[in-house]
């Protein structure tokens, strides 16, 4: 039967004959890592260049625009070209820049968004490392973009750079809290931080978004405000700071931070779906002979579709609104949903 | 092979620490202690504590230094590279490095670490400890009622740092709020 565990095991076996061949079978448990950031990687690149169209297509679509149609059929290779154009565009450097933070600030963006990918789960048994402390370790890995988007925007000796990455540390700092807060119900209820672990739980009872919905709303929310994407996109507004805290980078660098911004939203949703929708499980039990991977990408690209739909849709954010919307709504609601969700596992033994 | 791991990370660890504390240029200096805390977290993980390993990225990577870091943008002129590496509390900051270091060294001279039989976790214990207990994995299950249990004796002191963090944020609203007309 195609499953993602007889896939993996299968390419798995594969490579370990691979091994055997080449006489590297004593390095596996070091060649296995590297073989499954290299798969990620080609599925991530890929995937970000397809999201990149989609994302123009559904904009035109919300414009009564066309949008790109002209490279390869429905435009499709149109981001394959623009990234070809990026990767062999000449870097322009501010002469009076921070040297290393700022080589180093694209590849910590990049790095911290990627690294995510690690715990999610497409289906059961297709994760690169199912970690224990799997939600965790998303939440915690990717704290590491602010740093990159504060060395950006520093070391670029640019008062427009250095204001967006600014607003743009403050706000994913402002919105980590309500985001991890939205998450706490779940943990409380399925007892395990285990991204697998929490699919499992709700292969036995329904989807969270049917006992959460309050929870899921607000971590979609502060995950495109995370993502710094509009209507949360005051770090990079056109019209007051150029581009924010990318305004000196061009060409590979450049592509670094987009990526990762892109990254950053896939991990996102892909929690989400995982978190709230039920990962790889499939609507109904009918439905069970599609392989639980296909249910994860329709599921993903669902929740990817809404957060660019927010995008088209809604009018940017201004900075005090944007402010008081993640301190005074979405975290007293969040808290309140712990305390709801923990008196209802007291006393309904939810789970526990 | 598991030793060369633990001096590579405590190599970076002090390393970054020590360019932390002597750089000129503060913003470097805030990097370079987002480098330790991250050294800090690659020990825990290497002793089999992924929680805190997790956490320690969360909190000081993710918080603290980003907080240092905003501190240093918005009170100083960040592109002065003449800041002084010292000042008058020199001193005293040695004296409290010390006694940090002296009350660290005895706290870990008392308590026994219990190791499980995972390669990795050989080195954080001497032999004579290591068979005090076969498995005992610092995962998030074991550590939640640790902390909470009546009759483990921690819960005092989780509840007395809640209330100080409680009062902290409290402190920090008052000092922050605009004065009242």
């Amino acid at each position: 039967m195609l499953s993602g565990e007889n896939i993996v095991k299968s390419v798995s076996d594969l490579l370990h004959q691979l091994y055997a061949m080449v006489g590297l079978s004593a390095f596996k448990g070091v060649l296995d890592p590297i073989v499954a950031a290299h798969v990620m990687f080609g599925f991530i690149s890929v995937f970000v260049m397809f999201l990149v169209w989609m994302e123009r297509k559904v904009s035109a679509h919300m414009q009564s625009r066309i949008g790109p149609n002209r490279v390869g059929i429905f435009g499709l290779l149109q981001t394959v070209a623009d990234a070809i154009k990026l990767t062999i565009k000449e870097d322009i450097k501010p002469v009076h820049r921070d040297k290393i933070p700022y080589y180093i600030a694209p590849i910590i963006a990049f790095v911290a968004t990627f690294a995510g990918m690690v715990v999610i789960p497409f289906d059961k048994g297709m994760v690169v490392q199912d970690l224990n402390i799997g939600l965790l370790y998303i939440i915690a890995i990717t704290s590491f973009t602010v740093i990159a988007i504060l060395s950006a925007g520093w070391s670029s000796n640019n008062k427009f750079a250095l204001l967006g990455g600014f607003r743009s540390a403050a706000q994913i700092v402002s919105y980590e809290v309500p985001l991890v807060l939205s998450l706490v119900p779940v943990i409380m209820m399925t007892g395990t931080l285990r991204l697998g672990g929490i699919v499992e739980y709700q292969s036995q009872n329904h989807w969270f978004v049917l006992y959460q919905f309050i929870a899921f709303f607000i971590f979609i929310t502060s995950a495109t405000a995370e993502a710094n994407r509009a209507p949360f996109d005051i770090p990079e507004a056109e019209s007051e700071l150029i581009g924010g805290f990318h305004t000196e980078y061009s060409g590979v660098k450049f592509a670094m931070f987009f990526l990762g911004e892109y990254i950053a939203v896939i991990v996102s949703s892909a929690v989400a779906v995982t978190v709230f929708l039920g990962g790889w499980l499939p609507p109904f039990a009918f439905l069970a002979f599609v392989p639980g991977f296909i249910w994860f990408m329709i599921k993903l690209l669902l929740v990817i579709y809404l957060v660019m739909a927010f995008r088209w849709t809604f009018p940017r954010l201004r900075v005090d609104q944007l402010m008081d919307f993640g301190w005074k709504v979405l975290i007293p609601v969040a808290i309140l949903n712990i305390l709801v969700t923990g008196f209802c596992v007291l006393f309904f033994g939810k789970g526990v | 092979m598991a030793n060369v791991l633990f001096y590579l990370i405590a190599g970076v660890i002090i390393g970054s620490a020590f360019l932390a504390i002597t750089l000129r240029n503060l913003f470097h200096c805030a990097l370079f202690l987002a480098l330790t805390m991250f050294g800090v977290s690659g020990i825990f993980l290497y002793l089999n504590s992924e929680f805190l390993a997790a956490v320690q990225v969360l909190i000081y990577v993710g918080a603290v230094t980003v907080l240092i870091i905003f501190g240093i943008m918005l009170t100083r002129n960040v592109m002065d590279e003449k800041t002084r590496v010292m000042n008058g509390q020199v001193f005293l900051a040695l004296v409290v490095a010390a006694a940090m270091m002296a009350i660290s060294f005895a706290a870990m001279n008392k308590s026994v670490f219990k190791t499980n039989d995972h390669p990795m976790a050989a080195v954080s214990a001497s032999p004579d400890q290591s068979q005090a207990s076969p498995s005992t994995h610092t995962d998030v299950y074991s550590l939640g009622p640790e902390l909470i249990r009546p009759e483990k004796g921690f819960a005092f002191a989780f509840e007395f740092v809640s209330i100080l963090l409680l009062s902290a944020l409290v402190g920090a609203i008052v000092i922050a709020r605009k004065d009242p007309a």
